[in-house]
């Protein structure tokens, strides 16, 4: 999966889960509400539909889609 | 609070977790300014914590970060920094058996093995108050309220059961059970072990579920109700908090397998824990400081978030007295609202504001509030 690919995919997961359809790749996603809770389930989500192993640590203070699709893995399977 | 008094709360905020896991490792930077003082409280409250967690990657697990944070704060109070550490440790020991005073333990088996921690105060021949809390964040948390209620009433709190007590064989706590049935027996062993009639079941957040069932089912052991802040499912005409649905989805996936719940915790602790509340928030993130004490958490909570509560709220009969705020962000107030026209003849109270934790502040209003009720 292409990282642009990757990119849309993890979008459209976190505007589902964080209820924000205007959601753009490069917003900071504490900034849009999203809390420890909903990242996580945004990294679930990832990791059952998209195969791709998210890592939502501290990334110099911004957390974006655009930033957690350029660190994905793909996922090892379990 | 003065500056010792914090800290000896602060580590003793900590001592639940250390009595499920031994000693634990906080990071270094803890303790940034009164190290002796620190490791001489917590020799003195024989609370084994260490400062010598080392990093993982390039990051800090943030759990971890979270539960020395009460910790951090209170040694850097400045009248720390002149104190001898042989004083801090007799004064902590003169504080620690000073609260130790006002409460009593005790323990009720169950006959699964299962042995509930259970602390409580108060006259013992006076009524009755038991709580329900929430589960693995220890019975620290719902102490303002026995502060509150031992004047006239026995008020007890039981832990949930795996959450108290070394964790030994994890798979022994699968076998025993987590169901919300498996709580709620719990609960009334706790209540018909103090042999004094019919109690008052106060149900605090996650622990509404469990105090309702047992309502419904020992009406003649369980006199009233009271329920702050429920967290209940109560089907789909009771809205439910953003914090709520992430919660059980996160909850869902945790209890699939030990393996899943430590890869989920793992992703959790990565980054800065939000919500933290100051002043309680070692005892509120103490479910996420292990991987199996996240995964005994998360069986234990997604039982009691499943739950119907519907039927029991239907069945209880008992007087019951339901309190929220209009803007709790944790337990949606629709939930408290649905449960009062499910209840007939229950008491709502919504304050116009405050938080969740407000379920565990025994204010001066909810102590009056529900005092009349109880009189009532």
């Amino acid at each position: 999966m292409s990282t642009p690919d990757r990119t849309r995919g993890i979008l459209a997961i976190a505007r589902h889960v964080l209820d924000r359809p205007a959601l753009t790749a490069d917003d900071d996603l504490p900034g849009h509400g999203a809390t420890s809770l909903s990242i996580v389930r945004i990294v679930a989500e990832a990791h059952r539909s998209l195969g791709l192993d998210l890592d939502p640590g501290a990334h110099d203070g911004v957390l974006t889609v655009r930033v957690l699709a350029r660190r994905a893995t793909v996922a090892t399977p379990s | 609070m003065d500056a010792l008094a914090g800290l000896v709360d602060a580590v003793r905020q900590l001592e639940g977790l250390t009595a499920q896991v031994g000693p634990f490792p906080l990071y270094h930077d803890t303790t940034d300014r009164a190290p002796d003082v620190v490791a001489a409280v917590c020799r003195a409250l024989d609370v084994p914590l260490t400062f010598d967690r080392p990093m993982r990657g390039r990051g800090r697990d943030y759990a971890t970060v979270a539960l020395g944070a009460e910790l951090k704060r209170a040694q850097r109070a400045p009248e720390l920094a002149g104190l001898a550490p042989a004083e801090a440790a007799a004064e902590a020991r003169h504080r620690y058996a000073a609260e130790e005073a006002g409460y009593r333990r005790g323990r009720v088996r169950r006959p699964d093995g299962t042995v509930l921690t259970v602390v409580e105060a108060g006259p013992p021949d006076a009524p009755a108050v038991v709580l329900s809390a929430p589960c693995g964040m220890g019975y620290r948390l719902s102490l303002p309220w026995l502060a509150a209620l031992r004047p006239a009433y026995r008020c007890v709190v039981a832990e949930a059961r795996g959450t108290a007590g070394p964790i030994g064989d994890p798979a022994e706590f699968d076998r025993r059970g987590y169901g919300v049935e498996h709580q709620t027996d719990d609960l009334l062993a706790v209540a018909g072990s103090l042999g004094a009639g019919p109690v008052h079941v106060m149900g605090l957040c996650a622990g509404a579920a469990v105090a309702l069932a047992a309502a419904a089912r020992r009406p003649e052991l369980i006199g009233s109700v009271s329920l702050w802040h429920a967290d209940l499912e109560l089907g789909g005409e009771a809205e439910k908090s953003d914090h709520q649905i992430n919660m059980r989805a996160m909850l869902d996936l945790a209890t699939e397998s030990r393996d899943t719940a430590a890869w989920l915790r793992g992703k959790l602790v990565a980054g800065p824990l939000t919500g933290v509340p100051e002043g309680v928030g070692p005892l509120v993130v103490r479910p996420y400081a292990t991987p199996e004490l996240f995964y005994r958490y998360a069986a234990l909570t997604r039982s009691t978030m499943h739950w119907d509560s519907r039927p029991a709220a239907e069945q209880a009969g008992r007087p019951c007295l339901i309190v929220t705020s209009a803007d709790d962000e944790t337990a949606h107030p629709a939930g408290s609202r649905r449960l009062a026209a499910l209840m007939p003849g229950a008491r709502l109270a919504v304050a116009p504001h405050g938080g969740h934790l407000d379920a565990f502040r025994a204010t001066t209003d909810q102590v009056a509030m529900l005092r009349t009720f109880l009189a009532g």
